[in-house]
């Protein structure tokens, strides 16, 4: 089995899914920019706060003058179009992943999954070949084209897509999403007054239905994409599913990035088939030379990368306790739209030596979309008491700030239980990815 | 391979049944099916539109005992519109929950009850500065201006400036007239078109008319813990007190209104009229969802802080700027009762409801 499967993925396929990708890939990011500047998210995210949630191990990624964030992502957006364009593209798959990697790790509380996927997938493109075809570099150089890659270039992409599917499907098989159709059954019912669908979404076994196909879906979608002969369905199931989420929720561009970088499922002549209406030629050609890297040190990196994305999603079992409810290994796994939490945060600030204490009005140092991430995530609480330990040590002349909080979280439409230990002083906890002790057991007794 | 597949579709399936059979099938989550037109005519014909009424009346009453003052400026004229003052002032605590539609257009919050005045800026248009009570700074009108101009010093300066500063009762009457017109626009909006939408504006979705009533209940809970006591205790502000920030300084309504203004929060999460009689509001509805708190209901988990904070301010020693100083721990155990409502209203109820807090707006998508 092993040999038969090295031999398929070393086998020579036509480059015109990769040539799909890429062109899709540009045009998604570059209208994912011009919506972001459009929407004002820069001044809302980037300019307004005062303070920035940060990833551990990056605490270094600082924001940007207003000018730099337009200039950044602006950058991106310049990026974005010479990988649709094939042009100078190596430089430009490496610049957009770096710039737009700087662009999320400058705040935490901005995290999406699909801007981490959009992260992966732009990191594979600086190792493939993707300007080989029917691109500007061709045309500057025509000696780099190529007709066909190793199946395994774009076998990595769909291993990619296969992760994100099956983990998404796996977190979904909880008691919560199948038994108590939560949070579906939540997001349907604020959702009942919608035209023509409102009713139908506030018949109760809809929110049911939604969540077993939805899981069903995510569990099994990558191998009906895989099977040659259930393919052109699975799309079908595909376009739906995100069709409906799309239409559904506020997700933003997710739909369309998995509508269109799941094409990548099909082989080359479909590809071809729709490319060469607009000018796209492809017949039998050669193997690439032209990378950074020989190709086999390619396949290992990205060998490596999707040992380390099937790692990623379950390292949440090295932690104590749900991790839907401690958020401990939540990021970066698939984890999508998958819980309805809200919090209330109050923390308190105390110094033994000056007998004072005060409440922290959270507003004065958070806008209210980063306090609603703050309230939830157990990490973020802890940056947070850190940063206010710091104003009150540098400002308020404290040696030794003690800093509790009375932290309450619900989740998935249950009442609100207590989050952190209110006892534990956070300005003396130290942020690291170790279990937090001082994140309270959501006790099972009183489930939905 | 697909045999695999097929086969796990099936035990789905299979499970799916098996957990159905345990109970009499889905309900519907956070009481979809819950009559909520019966429940928003309730708070707008009993509540909102009563509580608007009054208020207006109430500021009629405080503008013609103005009208009165200025006329024939003697001391049981003064005396009349202080007490005009003190009713609108309570009463303006009972609309103070409903600052949405048309009461955020009108501004109708900053131009009644935006507090502490700006003393400055009110001496500064004493002496003859311009004040134009529309593009105002916000802090220098309203109830706080007003009982910065009746009470803070005594009749007989009043009366003297009302007599010799003609600057004084254009900024009274400009105060009062502005709060006329905007509590006026208001009520009409509440009887007209406003209101009709508002009783067919169902769901739980932001901007639903059961999310504006929950968020607005939250958030003027949250102003009346923190601006009302919070600040002036100093349990905000490292426990340095600021005892002329409490509301009302000068005229020493302080504890009056918030003991008015928590009831009227009460009220509101009950669906009761300010005159009592009870019908059909948010306390019901959680009960309808079974809403548990532990192993109480939610809704006697609220209602019992409700009474507790209300107990607690009663306790309290009048005035309040100067309770806070001499015994600040009275105060502070009054603050730390009110503290322990927010979280029920601010997370539980809208959990349990299906409502997201919207005054925290979502700038971005979310996954």
């Amino acid at each position: 089995m092993w040999t038969t499967l090295a031999t398929a993925i070393r086998r020579e396929v036509g480059i015109a899914p990769l040539i799909t990708f890429r062109i899709c890939f540009g045009a998604l990011m570059l209208l994912a920019c011009v919506r972001f500047v459009f929407e004002g998210w820069i001044e809302e995210l980037y300019i307004k706060p005062g303070f920035f949630f940060k990833y551990y191990g990056f605490e270094w990624v600082t924001v940007l003058s207003p000018v730099g964030m337009y200039g950044l992502l602006s950058l991106i957006g310049i990026f974005s179009v010479m990988i649709m364009l094939g042009l100078f593209y190596r430089l430009a798959a490496i610049g957009f992943f770096f710039s737009f990697c700087y662009l999320e790790l400058i705040d935490a509380s901005n995290y999406l999954n699909h801007y981490y996927l959009v992260c992966i997938f732009s990191f594979m493109l600086i190792f493939l070949p993707a300007n080989a075809s029917f691109s500007l570099d061709v045309l500057r150089k025509p000696e780099i084209r190529l007709y066909r890659i190793p199946q395994w270039m774009t076998g990595a992409l769909m291993a990619q897509l296969a992760i994100v599917y099956s983990f998404a499907g796996l977190a979904k098989l909880s008691p919560d999403w199948l038994f108590h159709a939560r949070p579906l059954s939540i997001w349907f019912a604020e959702r009942s007054q919608m035209p023509l669908i409102g009713p139908l979404l506030s018949w109760p076994y809809s929110a049911y239905i939604a969540s077993w196909f939805a899981a069903i879906y995510d569990c099994s979608i990558a191998c009906w994409l895989l099977i040659p002969s259930t393919r052109k369905v699975a799309y079908v199931f595909v376009l739906v599913f995100h069709l409906l989420t799309w239409l559904f929720f506020n997700i933003g561009l997710f739909p369309l990035i998995m509508i269109l970088s799941t094409l990548v499922f099909f082989p080359a002549p479909y590809h071809e088939c729709f490319l060469s209406k607009i000018g796209f030629r492809g017949t039998a050609g050669r193997l690439p030379r032209q990378c950074i890297v020989p190709g086999k040190y390619i396949a290992v990196i990205f060998a490596c990368l999707l040992f380390v994305q099937t790692l990623m999603p379950l390292r949440h079992l090295l932690y104590p306790g749900s991790c839907l409810w401690t958020e401990e290994g939540y990021r970066f796994s698939w984890r999508v739209m998958l819980v309805e939490k809200s919090g209330h945060a109050t923390f308190r600030v105390s110094d033994k030596a000056q007998g004072r204490h005060t409440e922290i009005r959270n507003n004065q140092y958070l806008t209210d979309f980063q306090e609603k991430q703050m309230s939830i995530q157990p990490d973020f609480i802890l940056q947070f008491a850190h940063r206010i330990a710091e104003e009150y040590r540098t400002k308020h002349g404290m040696s030794d700030p003690i800093v509790r909080v009375d932290a309450f979280v619900s989740l998935n439409g249950r009442s609100s239980r207590r989050l952190i230990d209110p006892k534990v002083n956070l300005a003396k906890e130290r942020a690291s990815l170790y279990p937090k002790s001082w994140i309270l057991a959501r006790d099972k007794t009183s489930e939905l | 391979m697909s045999k695999l597949l097929y086969g796990f579709l099936l035990s789905l399936t299979g499970l799916y049944f098996c957990s159905c059979g345990s109970d009499n099938g889905p309900v519907n989550s956070c009481g979809a099916d819950y009559d909520q037109v019966a429940l928003f005519s309730n708070y707008v014909e009993q509540l909102i539109i009563p509580n608007y009424e009054n208020f207006h009346e109430d500021l009629q009453a405080l503008s013609l005992a103005m009208d009165d003052l200025s006329a024939m400026g003697n001391q049981e004229n003064l005396l009349l519109v202080q007490e005009k003052f003190r009713t609108a002032y309570k009463s303006w605590q009972w609309v103070a929950g409903f600052q949405f539609g048309p009461a955020d257009e009108q501004e109708l919050r900053s131009s009644c009850n935006n507090f502490p005045a700006n003393r400055d800026q009110i001496e500064f248009i004493l002496a003859g500065g311009d004040f134009d009570p529309g593009l105002s700074e916000q802090y220098e009108r309203g109830f706080p201006a007003l009982d910065y101009l009746l009470f803070k010093n005594d009749a007989e300066w009043v009366l003297s400036e009302l007599e010799g500063n003609s600057q004084f009762s254009i900024y009274m009457f400009g105060i009062i007239e502005l709060m006329l017109s905007r509590s006026e626009a208001t009520l009409q909006a509440w009887r007209g078109e406003y209101g009709d939408n508002f009783l067919t504006n169902t769901g739980s979705a932001a901007g639903s008319s059961l999310s504006l009533l929950i968020n607005n209940l939250s958030k003027q809970y949250e102003r009346i813990k923190s601006e009302k006591i919070g600040l002036p205790s100093g349990e905000l502000t490292l426990q340095f007190t600021y005892p002329e920030r409490v509301e009302a300084v000068h005229s020493g309504l302080s504890l009056a209104l918030l003991q008015e203004s928590l009831k009227a929060s009460k009220y509101q999460f009950e669906g009761r009229s300010r005159l009592g009689s009870q019908g059909m509001g948010l306390a019901e509805y959680l009960e309808y969802v079974n809403a548990k708190k532990g192993d109480q209901a939610l809704k006697t988990v609220i209602l019992d802080q409700y009474d507790l904070a209300l107990q607690e301010v009663a306790s309290l020693a009048e005035p309040l700027s100067e309770t806070i100083e001499n015994n600040t721990s009275s105060v502070v155990d009054t603050y730390n009762e009110i503290s322990q409502q927010v979280i029920h209203l601010k997370t539980d109820m809208p959990s349990v409801l299906c409502v997201s807090i919207t005054y925290v707006d979502n700038p971005s998508d979310s996954d």
